[in-house]
């Protein structure tokens, strides 16, 4: 008859398990949890403040951007676009995190003409002050499509300008965000 | 279920480490409505893994994007450290990466437990709650020094 252990090869027996020991059958009951929710609830409550501070940043970063853009002059622009991208979702507007990604794609296309760009970061921050003012969490729904549909045309535009053949993806992407409920 | 006592975690000490002032605050209100009093926070892995020793965390919620020190590279580090310092940190990884890829490539780092963004008060509680609740053993093989990894398990139990 073979015998097996369920230990694996190496197991280490060790201090962790005496460390938590005192800690062990802590169970947290609904109420609890309802306290754990409100806690986040208050955080997240003031995200658009930390946002429409963000937009501010972004919209001063962008003003103080002299005429021929290269990677180096456009990375104080590109930072704050990465942070909205970053946090947005986090804080319950994935929205905020299209609209930055797609900053940080249109910032990294190369040296870049500012006066070019102008109208399409225009419409971007644009955007991000109707989600910001209209507090739109979540994926938008219609309206949330319609901004998407929207800055794609400004991003067509630009392209089109640019010689770029890329096409705006924004309604895709919100679309897609829509199809995961 | 006995009613829940908020002095029992009073002397739980939780490292957070996260570049968002947002996301550690979020965090810490969940744990600090349960009852737990002593943080230290880090805003990336480096500085976190400066001020480990001294704090002596019986856990950890680390973020994935950080710099210069991201989240996984930490994890890497603790499980490098000397035993004194305690390898053994359990580490409960909080990133927007749902992807299984990532989720795997954090896992054979060493992360005990992991937490999609947005993080709900209830889910930080499940992972709190597993981590003091069902503590896991080490194991220490040719590529892998981490918590014992439960589809590893479930793979010998099938044998």
């Amino acid at each position: 008859m073979v015998s097996f252990s369920l230990r694996p090869r190496g197991y280490i027996e060790l201090s962790q398990r005496a460390r938590l020991a005192e800690f062990a059958g802590t169970e947290f009951d609904a109420e609890t949890i309802s306290r754990a929710e409100q806690a986040v609830a208050k955080v997240l409550a003031r995200y658009p403040t930390l946002l429409a501070d963000e937009i501010g940043k972004l919209v001063a970063a962008w003003q103080a951007a002299p005429e021929q853009l290269t990677s180096e002059t456009v990375a104080p622009i590109f930072n704050v676009a990465h942070e909205l991208a970053g946090y947005g979702e986090t804080f319950g507007y994935p929205l905020v995190t299209i609209l930055g990604r797609s900053l940080c794609r249109l910032l990294t296309m190369g040296d870049l003409n500012r006066r070019q760009m102008g109208s399409v970061v225009d419409a971007h921050i644009a955007t991000l002050r109707v989600i910001v003012r209209d507090r739109m969490q979540g994926d938008g729904g219609p309206i949330g499509l319609q901004l998407a549909a929207g800055l794609d045309q400004a991003i067509d535009k630009f392209n089109l300008a640019a010689g770029n053949e890329q096409k705006g993806r924004l309604r895709d992407e919100v679309a897609a965000l829509q199809a995961k409920k | 279920m006995p009613a829940f006592s908020l002095s029992k975690l009073e002397r739980l000490r939780v490292m957070l480490v996260d570049n968002s002032p947002m996301m550690r605050e979020l965090v810490q209100g969940v744990l600090e409505s349960v009852g737990v009093k002593h943080f230290m926070t880090a805003s990336d892995g480096r500085s976190a893994l400066d001020m480990l020793p001294a704090f002596g965390p019986h856990l950890a919620f680390v973020d994935w994007e950080m710099e210069p020190m991201n989240g996984l590279e930490f994890v890497c580090s603790v499980r490098k450290l000397p035993e004194r310092d305690n390898p053994f940190l359990p580490i409960v990884m909080l990133t927007s990466h749902a992807e299984e890829p990532w989720v795997l490539e954090a896992k054979n780092a060493g992360v005990h437990e992991y937490l999609i963004k947005p993080a709900t008060g209830a889910a930080i509680l499940a992972r709190l709650s597993s981590v003091i609740n069902n503590p896991r053993s080490f194991v220490r093989t040719d590529n892998y020094f981490g918590p014992a990894r439960r589809a590893a398990i479930e793979d010998v139990a099938r044998l």
